[in-house]
């Protein structure tokens, strides 16, 4: 099979420069040469829950959990054991954008490699999610419970234990205010109890079929190899030709998914639900404040956000860090932090933070008034700026320090931006931001009152601020 | 049906110890420096041996630890915030059960500069700021008991070695956090645990030995004098400590999702002769990954939870073996039920010859992925000279694993399993047992 539309590029801090080809079948592979005693393969698969409905949102986490009950070459269990009796690290992850797989394991010589590629390969192409291992259909939201539950009870309880974390419970509540009706990103990526219960093995295998095509996958080897070994064993071990046992055969899906008429969708209407709040069995209170951010695309902004976090909330010396949280205000915050999630269909950012004052009002109007100083009256610092811009070119070499870290920049960079250039160029626009730019795309981003909140605290603190003044709309001025 | 070629493969012996060097400086601090030619970045860490176990109040050497973070004689803990964020350099102290440490990371061009901001956090801290740093502790740990699981986990802790150093858990600190003392009480503490002759230095990288070295000597032999040994005495009542009945401990959590579960026996220390047939027998029974027993058991086969394991910690005078899962409050029973068969089939049937062999050359394998980087292989280093290991025994772990037999797994099963174990579960008023 013939590499097409290959290419070279330069890793920042790496020795070698790495190589990206897409063979004729579509399917990409990317390779980084890296000595050491350890390979990484990986392969990313361009769906998630943002390719999923209401009638079958899950249904990306949870085919990620089946891919790992066997193939017609492998009985369940199989692949978990050859790699584990290798040392290897074998894992799965579901995000909105992506779904990915991989293998860390050491390159010691005894073919550990090939063996890995193999059944990595064998896994992604001929997965049979046989219905054993599925499990017998149950809802549970209607006190159903079938005598032994096997994987759909598996993510079950994963469900339960995402319901037991007060961040989730909060970053669900901010996603289902500033996303309007429809949009994929509204839901949670794990699902719900009946989704995961019920649905049906054959609508699993049609999204199997549907979206695991070549177009729609990157696979990416991190390793001390010779490079046209390597894409000999890549090309021979995604042989898609042979997916005998796949019927009816894949459709290649190269058409817009229908989740990208959603792009840069975020709710706008300001009389739209900006509050909400959630009781729980705490002794603190934790807050998500979320904000439209850049689109991905725009690396500027999208890399300028990243500064004006970092300052705002993302490091030792940032502005929450030293005014409220050090300096220990009547709120008491326990942790006060600043992120941006970059996704395809547009970032978000996120403030989020844990106090000990049952005065709820109190407290998110500290971070407002805080936020506000940010913006306006004490803007970002030209030894602010300087300072963060080195650390971010740190915090980017430490993050690629070993084979896991340059997978996972470079398959995120690939599947929500689709190019690689994304990680190779990031330094340079870096190095290209201005004060002016960081404290404008800050500005135009991060205003308060566009601001979604979800509070999770106590019968007590949520008692307490019905019964006062909730959120004043503190405006830019 | 699938082969591998590693299975008929020998284990091949890992070298990644084998150009550790060990100095002792004129000041008495231990250092061992293993080059690292392809490396970034640089992993220098410092180990102040006692950690819980020579405090006279409980989390008192956390205080200290967190307050060397929180202001100098020459910098206030803004300026070591702004100072740290301005440079390669990342830092950051811990307190663990049998000593502290200071990890920290840099560009090997910055090996002086980082060695000389290290060296004025270690040695040249007020302490000052005690007040307010318990007050945000005071919240810290509100905030991290509020969940199911950390409960759970933290009535284990406190409970299986009930008042003794092991067993300083969050919940333990809390209540003491009054009593933690004055800034000069807690002064008196720090000058006596950091003194340089006290000190194991693991330093990993791409840099000079003779340059760390007299960097080193330098800026910690004008630092402070020597000073004695500083004896706890707790290790000789640690390894004296037993359990004495089976018992469960329940806190109920009225909108908790899952029964969090948590089951521990106490262990001998990570230099123990039975401490490698443990690691193996943890192995295969929780800690492997997809291919454990309670994980196939629990998991996949009865769809009982998403997260099961187990963990063994191997501490300086003690450890424990801890079965956790997190699971819908009606099987509570269940899951109990399943952790006494998989312990019953431990110690009542020898684990065949090729699960054994699958969890050695697991446990091998995973020793280069998990040493990847600087910080990784230094701390191997400092924390195995912690627990009382030498390189040479580190060197020999391998070795030792490699002779366990199915015998010395089923003699360890049955030396420890045998006796009493503690539960602790979490969840709704409605699932809690009353025994176990």
């Amino acid at each position: 099979m013939m590499a097409t539309a290959e290419k070279t590029f330069q890793l920042p801090f790496l020795k070698e420069p790495g190589v990206q080809m897409t063979f004729d079948n579509g399917h990409t592979f990317v390779f980084v040469p890296r000595k050491g005693q350890v390979f990484n393969v990986s392969t990313w698969v361009k769906t998630g829950s943002m390719n999923e409905d209401a009638q079958n949102n899950g249904v990306s986490h949870f085919l990620e959990h089946l891919m790992f009950k066997g193939t017609a070459r492998c009985k369940p269990g199989e692949f978990d054991k050859a790699m584990e009796n290798m040392g290897a690290i074998i894992n799965a992850a579901t995000w909105k954008d992506y779904t990915f797989y991989y293998v860390t394991g050491p390159n010691t010589d005894y073919g550990e490699f090939d063996t890995a590629l193999d059944l990595h390969a064998d896994m992604l192409l001929h997965s049979t999610l046989p219905e054993e291992e599925i499990g017998e259909p149950y809802d549970p939201a209607k006190g159903e419970e079938p005598p032994v539950k096997r994987e759909r009870g598996v993510v079950i309880e994963e469900i339960g234990m995402c319901e037991d974390r007060p961040w989730n419970k909060i970053y669900n509540a901010v996603n289902a205010m500033m996303y309007p009706e429809g949009h994929p990103y509204r839901r949670d990526v794990i699902g719900t109890r009946t989704i995961v219960g019920t649905i049906p093995r054959e609508q699993i295998e049609a999204y199997y079929r549907r979206w695991y095509s070549p177009e729609n996958m990157t696979t990416i080897v991190v390793g001390d190899f010779d490079k046209a070994t390597v894409v000999e064993k890549v090309q021979k071990a995604f042989d898609f030709a042979s997916r005998t046992d796949a019927t009816p055969a894949l459709a290649r899906y190269t058409e817009p998914t229908p989740a990208e008429t959603f792009k840069g969708q975020f709710v706008t209407d300001p009389k739209a639900t900006r509050y909400e709040t959630i009781v729980s069995d705490v002794n603190t209170q934790f807050f998500s404040m979320a904000f439209a951010g850049p689109p991905v695309e725009d690396q500027a902004a999208t890399v300028g956000m990243n500064i004006a976090s970092t300052i705002l909330g993302e490091s030792l010396s940032s502005r929450f860090n030293q005014n409220l949280v050090e300096k220990q205000t009547p709120s008491g915050f326990n942790m006060l932090g600043t992120g941006q999630y970059e996704f395809k269909l547009g970032n978000v950012v996120f403030i989020q933070g844990n106090f000990n004052t049952t005065d709820v009002t109190a407290a998110l109007d500290e971070v407002k008034a805080e936020l506000i100083a940010f913006l306006t009256g004490k803007p970002i610092t030209q030894e602010e700026f300087d300072r963060i811009i080195k650390k971010a070119r740190v915090d980017f070499a430490s993050g690629i320090e070993t084979t896991s870290g340059i997978a996972d920049v470079l398959g995120e960079s690939l599947t929500v931006n689709g190019t690689v250039e994304v990680f190779t160029h990031w330094l340079d626009v870096l190095n290209a931001l201005t004060l002016e730019g960081v404290q404008a795309v800050a500005k135009k981003y991060l205003q308060p009152e566009l601001a979604f909140t979800a509070v999770l605290g106590s019968a007590t603190a949520l008692k307490e601020q019905s019964t006062a003044s909730k959120t004043p709309a503190l405006a830019v001025v | 049906m699938m082969t591998t070629a590693t299975v008929e493969a020998p284990i091949k012996k890992t070298h990644l110890l084998d150009n550790v060097k060990k100095t002792i400086l004129q000041c008495g601090a231990t250092v061992y420096f293993n080059k690292q030619e392809d490396a970034p970045r640089v992993a220098l860490n410092v180990y102040i041996p006692g950690g819980n176990c020579i405090e006279s109040v409980p989390g008192q050497q956390e205080m200290i630890d967190r307050l060397l973070m929180k202001g100098t004689y020459d910098k206030t803990a803004e300026q070591i915030a702004i100072a740290l964020d301005s440079a390669s350099l990342d830092a950051g102290f811990d307190t663990r059960r049998d000593y502290s440490i200071l990890s920290a990371t840099f560009m090997p061009d910055e090996l002086t500069e980082s060695i000389s901001f290290l060296t004025e956090l270690l040695f040249y801290s007020t302490l000052e700021e005690l007040p307010k740093e318990v007050e945000k502790v005071a919240g810290e740990i509100k905030m991290a008991l509020d969940t199911p699981k950390a409960a759970a986990a933290d009535l284990l802790t406190r409970h299986l070695f009930n008042g003794l150093p092991y067993g300083v858990s969050t919940s333990v600190v809390q209540e003491w956090l009054d009593r933690i003392g004055r800034v000069d009480a807690l002064f008196v503490g720090y000058q006596q645990a950091y003194k340089p002759n006290r000190f194991v230095v693991s330093v990993a990288g791409n840099v000079d030995e003779d340059t760390v070295l007299k960097t080193l000597e330098q800026a910690f032999q004008l630092a402070r004098p020597k000073g004695t040994a500083l004896e706890s005495g707790m290790g000789k009542i640690l390894k004296e400590h037993t359990l004495k009945e089976n018992r469960v401990f329940t806190k109920p959590w009225e909108d908790a999702a899952q029964a969090q579960i948590f089951q521990a026996w106490l262990t001998p220390s990570a230099t123990h002769k039975d401490f490698p047939a443990l690691v193996l027998l943890d192995n295969i029974l929780g800690s492997a990954g997809l291919t454990s027993r309670l994980f196939l058991e629990l998991r996949d086969k009865q769809g009982l939870a998403y997260n099961v394991r187990s963990s063994l910690d191997g501490l300086k005078h003690r450890g424990k073996f801890t079965l956790y899962i997190g699971t819908e409050p009606k099987n509570v029973q269940l899951c109990l039920d399943g952790f006494a068969e998989e312990i019953k089939k431990l110690i009542e049937i020898p684990v065949e010859a090729d699960e054994l062999e699958a969890a050695k050359r697991n446990l091998i394998g995973r020793r280069a992925v998990y040493t990847e980087t600087t910080s990784q292989l230094a701390h191997w280093v400092g924390a195995g000279i912690m627990m009382g290991h030498t390189v040479e025994s580190l060197k020999t772990q391998e070795d030792k694993l490699k002779a366990v037999t199915s015998a010395d797994i089923q003699r360890v099963a049955k030396t420890y399993f045998t006796k009493p174990s503690y539960t602790t579960v979490v969840g709704p008023a409605s699932c809690l047992p009353k025994s176990v």
